[in-house]
């Protein structure tokens, strides 16, 4: 077992994969699922490839957009081990020692300016154990998609920043302290959002509830997301907007950061300027709409003439437009 | 709380849905100059009555069946959704307002008359400005040599011309208090309004020394009580009605074809589905926990119906608007019954206070709190 691995078994690390990754965010040492480096992160279309070499796997390619790579020991990896199939069933995923040799991280500097969240992540021929592929060969896409649901629920709380950072109960109690709340123009918005909040709070409990009565998690992770993350907008907008000017000058947030500031979410200008990651990150609000209009309301798919050709021979394909 | 319906609620919800798709015609109203009554308004109230909604609220032992206000939730959501025509909202008000305020002997002589359908109420609150709060009121009590009399208009009184007795807010030496009036007497004139959500009957009534009797409790009393109740069932009825809303538009971009496929396989419809479909969940999580934070009596039970019928009845007027831009020109007609949802949403949205006034109320409570 290499130094740095937590000591623990690899097949309990399998066994409590999902768990472990529903709290990646929490413990902030074990960085969340390796996204591809493609536009718009789809999964299926990643080319970071593994190649079986007797009991290791070598890894070579490039991941984008790792949340806290940087501070990881382990990470959660989906690769490409069969090209020779269509691009959803070639997909495996791998727990990896960060530490490896063959593997670097670059931080990417966000449009906040602050401490990175996210990096980019490189693979140079990387050697991974052959025991620490979760599940089987081709399982990446069915374990990613279920994390992927795991994620959105974890990430859809009410408040800024997916529910990590303040919340409409804290402006709106900022607002009565500080008589903001006065002022017309600020309090129904505010109001608003206190009710938005309210029942966002109420749709977690209501999935729990589902979950504890043995109903099964659905689509209903997209649907919370899809409410959740522009509320958590609005929340740091209308804070930014009480300011006015001087909401512009760098650093300068509108009240005290929450939670004591423990964290960088905690902090409302940070929050403001993180803003537009919020309906991006763990599926765009566009993606999203699509999951529910088709999942949940079943109107028509949108097709993807690719979806059972080989991997392989898309490459080719893309080479030839290329040239 | 546990957010999952009981078998209880679930088996009520699916008799109260199967009885309404069986009963409720609304193609009467699909004819221009069509009112409530042309839909069975009457006919409606006799076989819901028969099974027993005229008592739903009224304790067993004055002769209803004293469902929990989870249990009412599950049959006006399928009224709103069918946009049922029917007394149902008159009478409700009236029995709280006499549940709550009225004497022993009031109670005893009327409940079980209310809950055999026999004696229809409607609540007489609101004034020709549309503020049903007090604290004063347009119609005045005065006390005469043989009991008091009322003076003077009430408006917006649902389902007046149906009720046999109406429970009226009037001004007695500077305060509000309540009063009940047999809606038969000469004295009282019932005019029934050009009111365009023609699902419903809505009323002025005028009262010229008219009798009344004064309910025991005073207005401080009754009238937050009865009120959040009322605002439960308007956001009851508005969230199932957004969720009709939401069914009919799905199937409709399923079936209409524009440019060679379902007008639901284009983006420009599915986000509006998907958004319509995320405020429908909000409006029914805010109803269901409004409808439990009442029923246990719950500190959070005021805020929680300002709540759920700020945020339901502006979810549903912003789906009808949706619905019918979704149907295209065709939504826009009389013969179609979107226009029947899209005036329903308009006119909850409106009764008993704004959703901006509600937001204004959610913001009174939270200063309350902080204070």
């Amino acid at each position: 077992m290499p130094q740095g691995w937590p000591a623990a078994s690899y097949e309990n690390w399998r066994d409590t994969c999902d768990t472990l990754h529903a709290h990646s965010q929490v413990l902030g040492k074990v960085a969340v699922r390796l996204a591809p480096p493609e536009p718009q992160l789809q999964h299926a279309a990643l080319r970071l490839t593994a190649r079986r070499e007797g009991d290791h796997y070598v890894i070579r390619g490039q991941k984008i957009w790792t949340s806290l790579a940087h501070k990881a020991q382990i990470g959660v990896l989906v690769a490409r081990t069969n090209t020779n199939v269509p691009k959803h069933a070639g997909l495996s995923q791998f727990l990896i020692d960060m530490n490896s040799p063959g593997i670097s991280v670059r931080p990417i500097i966000d449009m906040s300016g602050n401490e990175n969240e996210y990096n980019e992540v490189f693979f140079d021929d990387a050697k991974v154990p052959a025991d620490r592929l979760l599940g089987k060969e081709g399982d990446g896409w069915a374990l990613t998609m279920a994390q992927l649901q795991t994620e959105r629920v974890a990430l859809s709380k009410a408040g800024a920043i997916w529910g990590s950072g303040p919340s409409a109960r804290d402006l709106v109690s900022e607002l009565i302290a500080s008589g903001g709340i006065d002022d017309p123009l600020i309090r129904d918005d505010a109001a608003k959002l206190y009710i938005e909040g309210e029942i966002v709070r109420l749709l977690a409990y209501r999935s729990l509830s589902d979950r504890m009565n043995a109903k099964p998690a659905g689509p209903e992770a997209a649907v919370r997301k899809m409410v959740a993350a522009p509320h958590g907008q609005r929340i740091v907008d209308l804070a930014k907007r009480v300011q006015g000017m001087s909401g512009l000058i760098t650093g300068n947030g509108a009240f005290e950061p929450t939670n004591g500031g423990r964290h960088m979410f905690d902090d409302w200008d940070y929050a403001f300027w993180f803003n537009p990651a919020v309906t991006l990150g763990v599926g765009t609000q566009e993606v999203l709409k699509n999951v529910i209009a088709e999942r949940v309301l079943g109107l028509p798919r949108e097709s993807d003439p690719t979806a059972k050709t080989p991997w392989a021979e898309l490459q080719k394909s893309k080479l030839k437009t290329a040239v | 709380m546990n957010f999952a319906l009981s078998e209880d609620h679930e088996l009520l919800r699916d008799s109260a849905r199967s009885f309404l798709d069986k009963e409720i015609d609304l193609a009467p109203l699909l004819v221009p100059g069509a009112t409530a009554n042309e839909a069975n308004y009457e006919a409606n109230w006799s076989k819901m009555a028969e099974l027993g909604w005229a008592g739903l609220v009224i304790p067993e032992e004055s002769g209803g069946s004293g469902m929990t206000l989870i249990d009412l939730t599950m049959v006006v959501n399928e009224m709103g959704r069918t946009l049922a025509p029917s007394p149902m909202l008159g009478v409700l008000g009236g029995t709280w307002a006499l549940l709550r305020g009225g004497s022993t002997e009031q109670k005893a002589s009327l409940l079980s008359r209310v809950a055999s359908g026999g004696l229809k109420l409607a609540l007489a609150v609101a004034d020709a400005n549309g503020n049903a709060d007090g604290p004063g009121s347009d119609a005045k009590a005065s006390a005469g040599p043989t009991g008091h009399v009322i003076n003077g208009p009430k408006s917006f009184v649902i389902d007046a011309a149906a009720a046999n007795m109406l429970v009226v807010a009037a001004e007695i030496n500077g305060a509000r208090a309540w009063f009940l009036v047999d809606a038969k007497q000469d004295g009282v004139q019932i005019e029934t309004l050009a009111w365009r959500d023609i699902t419903r009957q809505v009323c002025t009534v005028h009262f010229r020394d008219a009798a009344a009797e004064r309910l025991d409790a005073d207005d401080a009393m009754i009238w937050p009580w009865v009120r959040d109740r009322i605002l439960l069932v308007l956001a009851a009825e508005s969230a199932a009605g957004l969720q009709q809303t939401l069914a009919g538009s799905v199937d409709y971009a399923k079936e209409r074809v524009a440019f060679g496929k379902p007008i639901g396989a284009f983006q420009s419809i599915k986000h509006v589905l998907a958004g319509m479909f995320g405020a429908s969940e909000c409006a029914n999580t805010a109803v269901l926990f409004a409808a439990w934070a009442l029923s246990e009596d719950d500190p959070k039970a005021s805020i929680s119906t300002a709540i759920a019928k700020a945020y339901s009845t502006e979810a549903y007027v912003t789906a009808t608007n949706q619905n019918i831009q979704i149907f295209g020109a065709i939504g826009f007609t009389w013969e179609m019954k979107n226009h029947l949802y899209f005036k329903r949403a308009r006119a909850n949205a409106e009764m008993f206070g704004s959703p901006a006034r509600h937001r204004e109320r959610v913001i009174e409570f939270l200063r309350q709190e902080a204070a």
